[in-house]
């Protein structure tokens, strides 16, 4: 029995031994392969391997990889450390001693470097009280820096463009999706397109305010992506703040059919979000119809996300049923008022767009047309009296659609009232008005807010977006951001996004962006990041930030906040 | 020296059972526990200690019956196609059929085996996972479903007594599993799933057990 138990004392001993043998070879410090967390660094031993003092440590480990693995290491090496390094030889700031030696009190100092700096088969490219710019082959650092003459050798300072970041990333919690690894997704994969006017200055900012690649294409007729025009750029600015990771594409068009096109081509390139900070009038009923909607149906139609501006009219726009209580055949605003005015600061070019509901049956090409015919004549106040300007006089008979639009080219020269007035030409029934001035300093008399949406805002494919302000009163609304419902009842915006943020110095500059053309793409962005971080579809990503957005207003949905602000944090 | 570590021990066991009295050769009803290392053949999931219970029935000199409930608990590495970083956990349930081959008076008793199993799998998030995406308001988990496999290996069992027995195992299980994933909108509960398929653990398991007979 005693035997027994010292056998089993040492078969057990044999058992551990074995066990440990068996559990701990593959997981055990000796054959570790892994690199130690972070915090236990210090208790690896390290040979230290500082080089000459006089020289920068990614210089001197420059030459070292150079002499002992080659010059394609090195050159892989000073890539990881951005060294700029042309064929072998890497451009260094070198700092002179403050004493001169003897040779340089003879020659010079310059002239003593610079033969150095030849002799190693190096040049000074440039040089600064006691700096000097060099080129030096890789084998000749070490002995550069060993020149008694030489204070130290170092890679040149870098310079770094000052990123402005939208104060609406960190409103709307993207920021804390940037670090985030998609999910079953691809952020890479998701393409962003600014559509857009012009792009000036883009090419200024790629790599900083913009992605290092960005794909580029004018419709205009003279190709020109820049045309004159900082706001597109502004605009990807601001998606790119949104969402990081997208593809970008930049593309600008002049006309409707140019419009046209440019969306043709970005569904044959499967982009997946148009961010649209462009508004028209008088290019529909207000129901979601007409051609620059239908544009907007084609793109949804093929899988395009259009997030639109819902346009900065809500004080530019009046709407109501003609009448005519004095049977003048002018529209009274008001008692007996037939002009509707408001005030132009000197410069400012004045215009008006009227339309009516008699547009017709939309049958994805045209309108059927109107048969009622209304006018449009502009005034302005001078000398106590209001003084004709110009008038639109287009027929309604049948087959016109129902608009008269008197446009941009007035610049008065001093600040003044300015009017219009409309009239009935010919009309079987008293139709509802809609006029839409630019031009006013501030809210037009007889102001309507409701239903000021820019076409294509009314569109039901159109992801139309309102302005809140982010910097100054955050989350207030911002009185010009155009309201809904649509002409069908439908509510209108879906969102509200941020507006008076920072972009760049080369478009609008610090807290310079204002409108829903700055909310557009904040909430293109929202979208984008949103669908490249996580396997949802489209509708699910939509449904997903309906439920998150900042209820703002009136609770639920409504014509002035949507859903609310852009949210995408929890 | 790492090689004298591991003679030594083992030229020790072969002289151990040398020594030992004549073993029953595994007759009967049998328990034990079993210790080891396994590391999967899909080469996302680390290596990981392995233990568990054993039950056997020798039903004749040559032939045993073994049934298995096991643990290994490998760390996932995040692939496009498979799990997110992450712990697996997977208890094998196996029977087997052994065939041995007593020798030296039933001392020492090599055999194969050849059986199948049911893993019941679960798995756990890497936690600064699971946070970061809470943090955003999304719950994200990942399930792996229960798998069938085949297994085959072979060993060393040595008797040290009558009711005592020492064993060294290698054993290879074929095992493919399936998984659900699922991303929570905590606010909406909108929630997308979907399911990863062909997942390989197939371990590899080396490891030592000791078994008590009531024959």
């Amino acid at each position: 029995m005693r035997r027994n138990s010292g056998k089993s004392a040492i078969v057990f001993s044999a058992v551990i031994v074995l066990a440990a043998v068996v559990t701990l070879v593959p997981g055990g410090a000796v054959v570790k392969q892994e690199p130690p967390p972070a915090g236990d660094a210090a208790t690896i031993p390290v040979q230290v391997d500082k080089g000459p003092p006089k020289l920068d440590h990614a210089l001197y480990m420059f030459q070292k990889i150079h002499e002992t693995q080659g010059p394609d290491k090195a050159r892989e090496y000073a890539e990881r450390r951005r060294l700029d390094v042309e064929g072998d030889a890497v451009r260094v700031i070198v700092e002179s001693s403050g004493t001169m030696i003897a040779s340089e009190r003879i020659n010079g100092r310059a002239a003593v470097l610079e033969n150095h700096v030849r002799s190693l088969g190096g040049r000074v490219e440039d040089s600064y009280q006691e700096l000097f710019q060099c080129r030096i082959p890789a084998a000749g650092l070490w002995e550069l820096a060993g020149n008694p003459a030489v204070r130290f050798v170092r890679p040149p300072l870098r310079p770094h463009t000052q990123a402005v970041t939208s104060e609406g990333v960190a409103l709307t919690g993207a920021n804390l999706w940037h670090d985030l690894d998609p999910y079953r997704a691809s952020s890479a994969g998701v393409k962003v397109c600014v559509l857009d006017l012009g792009f000036k200055n883009h090419n200024l900012l790629l790599g900083t305010e913009l992605p290092a690649t960005v794909r580029t294409r004018s419709f205009r007729a003279d190709g020109d992506i820049a045309a004159g025009e900082v706001h597109g750029t502004a605009c990807a600015e601001l998606v790119h703040d949104m969402m990081p990771d997208a593809q970008m594409y930049l593309v600008n068009f002049n006309t409707e059919l140019e419009h046209r096109q440019a969306v043709e081509w970005l569904i044959s390139e499967k982009v997946d979000v148009i961010s649209y900070s462009i508004a028209w009038f008088n290019a529909g009923d207000g129901k979601g119809t007409g051609p620059i909607c239908q544009t907007v149906k084609r793109a949804a139609d093929n899988g395009i996300l259009w997030v639109g501006a819902a346009g900065n009219y809500a004080e530019d726009h009046w709407e109501g049923t003609f009448g005519d209580s004095d049977a003048d055949g002018w529209h009274n605003f008001s008692g007996s008022d037939e002009i509707i005015n408001f005030y132009v600061p000197a410069g400012t070019p004045v215009g008006g767009f009227l339309n009516w509901d008699d547009w017709g049956v939309w049958n994805g090409i045209f309108y059927s047309g109107s048969s009622q015919d209304y006018d449009l004549y502009l005034y302005w106040w001078v000398g106590g009296n209001w003084v004709f300007v110009d008038k639109s006089e287009n027929w309604q008979d049948g087959d016109q659609w129902p608009v008269e639009f008197i446009g941009y080219w007035y610049h008065p020269t001093v600040s003044t009232y300015w009017g219009f007035a409309v009239k009935k030409y010919s009309a079987t029934r008293n139709c509802k008005l809609e006029l839409f001035v630019t031009g006013n300093y501030d809210a037009v008399e007889y102001n309507v807010p409701e239903g000021s949406l820019a076409i294509p805002a009314d569109s039901e494919h159109c992801i139309a977006v309102g302005a809140t302000d982010t910097v100054t009163y955050p989350d207030t609304y911002h009185p010009y951001s155009s309201r809904g419902p649509t002409h069908d009842g439908r509510v209108k915006p879906d969102f509200t996004a941020p507006s008076g943020v920072s972009v760049s110095n080369l478009t609008y500059g610090y807290r310079g962006f204002y409108g829903t053309s700055a909310s557009a793409p904040h909430m293109a962005g929202g979208l984008a990041l949103m669908k490249g971080k996580t396997p949802y579809g489209w509708d699910e990503v939509r449904a997903i930030l309906e439920s998150r957005a900042v209820d703002l207003g009136p609770s639920g949905k409504d014509n002035q906040f949507g859903f609310g602000r852009l949210n995408v944090k929890k | 020296m790492k090689r004298s570590i591991v003679l030594l021990p083992g030229l020790a066991f072969l002289f151990l059972t040398c020594a030992l009295p004549a073993g029953a050769g595994a007759q009967g009803l049998g328990f034990g526990f079993a210790a080891g290392y396994a590391k999967p053949s899909n080469s996302l999931y680390s290596g990981s200690v392995a233990g568990g219970v054993v039950f056997s029935i020798g039903v004749m000199k040559y032939l045993a019956f073994e049934i298995q409930a096991g643990y290994l608990g490998p760390a996932v590495e995040a692939s496009e196609d498979g799990l997110s970083e992450g712990r697996l956990t997977v208890v094998p349930v196996q029977l087997s059929v052994q065939g041995r081959f007593p020798f030296a008076g039933g001392r020492v008793a090599p055999f194969v085996e050849l059986g199948g199993g049911y893993y019941l799998n679960s798995f756990a998030l890497d936690s600064n996972l699971a946070k970061r995406w809470k943090d955003v308001g999304f719950t994200l988990e990942e399930k792996p479903g229960g798998a069938v496999g085949v297994h085959f290996g072979g060993g060393l069992d040595v008797f040290l007594g009558r009711r005592i027995s020492l064993g060294l195992g290698l054993k290879y299980s074929l095992v493919t599993m399936k998984a659900v994933w699922s991303l929570l909108d905590d606010a909406s509960r909108t929630e997308v799933t979907g399911e990863l398929d062909g997942l390989t653990l197939s371990p590899l398991v080396v490891g030592l057990r000791v078994r008590f007979f009531f024959n």
